[in-house]
């Protein structure tokens, strides 16, 4: 059985559903395997791991029947009867065992991810930039700074490149645009007074690309340096733990800059042709029976002579 | 130079302050209960690891001056908010700044104590439960469920020697599963609960600094010492040792979690084995420093002293090189 964590009203999920059902794969699609009318039991000790979901009192199926899992969110409650704070301990406590239980299954999960990405799946850039750095891709230059004179200092030097102005882009927010005048320069240096403000230099249209396992799907084809990012973008998502994972780039003067990274994809930045590619590889990996990823849990025996001399064996 | 992070009313940030000019290392504090106030700071990316500057009152740090950063986010409460902006807006400032210095601390090439990524997995303890048994420890058995039978069946399995938590990191106090909590178990299915089987035994507390580790033996008849004064138990504790293979295993967890320090729980049982429950990212090891004498501080100190800027590192190879040609 395949399971997919999001529900039909997601394209992507929708897809992938369609995908599986001609493929003739079993799948069912959960939004949160951990509130009735799902039952959920996971056993974990030193020898066993274990798990098994029944839905809606009618199937019923152990994690190594479980063929592959597609996670598209991270299983939300309905708010409707729950007071706030109880709502919100319930949630972080679904995501805390949602989490764990992806890490604990042995079948594809996409994406398994990393209690970083998992917990703050909206980072900004700059939280990506170690991992794309150490993968050799490159991303705009930005800079952090409640000094007005230094932010004047970046104005001027994307002045000089023939930049009119800096995109400001919040760190805790979606909120970002384009400071150009100085009006909006002058404002700018206003909220320096409270708080340092994030710049970006501004960018172009970007093209964006799907990395699925070892394969890389461009939306756009003719994107003068795909073929030569393509090793390093494929490096980056396994950096990241990611089988599944979507960045956009941009370029300028034939230099090329990864301004975004969506762990979550979606394919809404995609064409017909390009989101056919992307469903066909994921299906390709759920249906692929190898594990993606995951921790192992190791069988270990105690020597009697010496209690904590390991054996490991897998 | 040490640039610590924090807010002075935390003991221990003050701790770590004390302890930095008591070995004579020089620091610089940046107060989390006043930044952005009363700082300058301009971190820039170039393509390269971040450059720049934090200045404070009297002082400018360059970042590559940084030998180690030790950092303790505070929380809402322990902040002073300006006059002038309403409180409403404070909890996304606050945000946005300690954003911003994450970004900065999670790129940067000196140790830093800790970073936030490494921390996140504190956010569920199931997972933390994985990867102490990929680490060679043992766990206890572990039950999360949202079915009534099922944590029922559990119960029974162990004698009634249960206990419950919390699976997030949002803390809650370890509790025996009496007929109380039975009494309300149909409530589970409204959502996941995680229970244990108890395990009896001494309390042993491990804080593993880089590649030392000390462990403390926890004396008390609490379920959870933490709480013991609340119970009306009492508390006692000295410095333990450790198997070696247990000592490795707990410094290869805290490797894998990508933690400088972290405080590691376990329980040494009547028959010799040794249970690990959590990985705690931001240890108050103060409380265990204090009780047992244990020189955890200044294994910080030190570590944030002799910690080395990789860049700073490579210039002056290069610089060496440039020279001899």
């Amino acid at each position: 059985m395949h399971i997919i964590i999001g529900d039909l009203y997601d394209p992507f999920c929708r897809e992938v559903y369609d995908s599986l059902k001609d493929h003739n794969e079993p799948v069912l699609v959960i939004s949160n395997p951990l509130i009735h009318p799902c039952s959920f039991e996971w056993r974990l000790n030193n020898q066993e791991n274990k798990s098994r979901l029944v839905w809606n009192s009618e199937l019923s199926f152990s994690d190594d029947e479980i063929d592959s899992v597609f996670v598209r969110n991270s299983a939300w409650i309905d708010p409707d009867g729950w007071q706030k704070d109880d709502l919100m301990y319930m949630q972080s406590e679904t995501h805390a065992a949602l989490l764990a239980w992806f890490w604990s299954l042995s079948c594809p999960v996409i994406n398994r991810y990393s209690p970083a990405i998992w917990y703050r799946p909206k980072a900004p850039l700059l939280f990506w930039q170690p991992l794309l750095r150490h993968n050799g891709l490159r991303t705009l230059e930005t800079i952090i700074t409640n000094v007005p004179e230094e932010a004047g200092q970046f104005r001027k030097k994307l002045m000089s490149r023939e930049i009119g102005g800096a995109v400001f882009s919040s760190l805790s927010s979606d909120l970002s645009y384009l400071v150009a005048d100085t009006n909006e320069w002058d404002g700018l240096a206003q909220m320096q007074r409270y708080s340092p403000v994030c710049l970006v230099a501004p960018h172009g249209e970007p093209k964006f690309v799907c990395v699925i396992g070892d394969h890389v799907i461009w939306d756009d084809k003719t994107f003068f340096h795909a073929k030569t990012l393509e090793p390093s973008l494929i490096a980056f998502a396994k950096e990241s733990e990611l089988s599944l994972v979507e960045l956009a780039i941009t370029t300028d003067n034939d230099e090329y800059n990864v301004i975004a990274v969506e762990p979550f994809p979606t394919l809404e930045h995609f064409k017909d042709d390009s989101k056919d590619k992307i469903v066909k590889e994921v299906i390709s990996l759920l249906t692929s029976k190898e594990k993606t990823g995951g921790i192992t849990i190791l069988h270990f025996k105690t020597n009697l002579h010496d209690p904590y001399l390991w054996w490991f064996s897998r | 130079m040490i640039l610590i992070c924090g807010g002075l009313a935390d003991s221990l940030t003050e701790l770590m302050c004390s302890r930095l000019l008591d070995c004579g290392y020089d620091y610089r504090f940046l107060d989390l209960g006043v930044y952005p106030k009363g700082f300058k700071v301009k971190w820039h990316w170039r393509g390269s690891y971040p450059e720049g500057y934090i200045a404070g009152p009297d002082w400018t740090l360059d970042i590559e001056e940084l030998t180690g950063v030790y950092v303790r986010y505070i929380g809402e409460e322990a902040r002073i908010a300006p006059t002038d902006i309403s409180k409403d807006a404070m909890p996304r400032m606050y945000l946005e700044f300690d954003t911003g210095l994450m970004a900065l601390f999670e790129d940067l090439t000196c140790p830093v104590i800790n970073r936030t990524g490494g921390g996140m997995s504190n956010g569920s303890k199931p997972y933390q439960g994985l990867l102490v048994r990929e680490c060679g420890l043992l766990s206890p058995p572990t039950l999360v469920t949202n079915d009534p039978q099922s944590a029922l069946q559990f119960y029974n399995e162990w004698n009634s020697e249960v206990i419950y938590k919390s699976l997030s990191g949002i803390r809650s106090i370890v509790r025996r599963m009496q007929s109380q909590q039975l009494e309300r178990i149909q409530f589970l299915r409204n959502g996941p609960a995680q229970f244990q089987a108890f395990i009896p035994g001494e309390n042993i507390r491990v804080h593993t600094v880089g590649s030392q580790l000390f462990a403390t033996r926890v004396l008390s008849e609490a379920v959870d010492y933490r709480y013991a004064n609340r119970d009306g138990q009492s508390v006692e504790m000295e410095a333990t040792i450790l198997p070696t293979a247990v000592e490795e295993s707990c410094l290869l967890l805290a490797q894998k979690l990508d933690l400088l320090l972290a405080g590691i729980d376990l329980k040494l049982t009547p028959e010799g084995d040794y249970y690990c429950f959590e990985v705690n990212p931001s240890p108050a090891f103060l409380f265990y420093e204090k009780h047992s004498g244990q020189p955890i501080s200044k294994a910080v100190a030190d570590l944030l002293y002799q910690g080395t800027n990789r860049r700073m590192m490579y210039k002056k190879e290069m610089t060496n090189v440039m020279t001899k040609i």
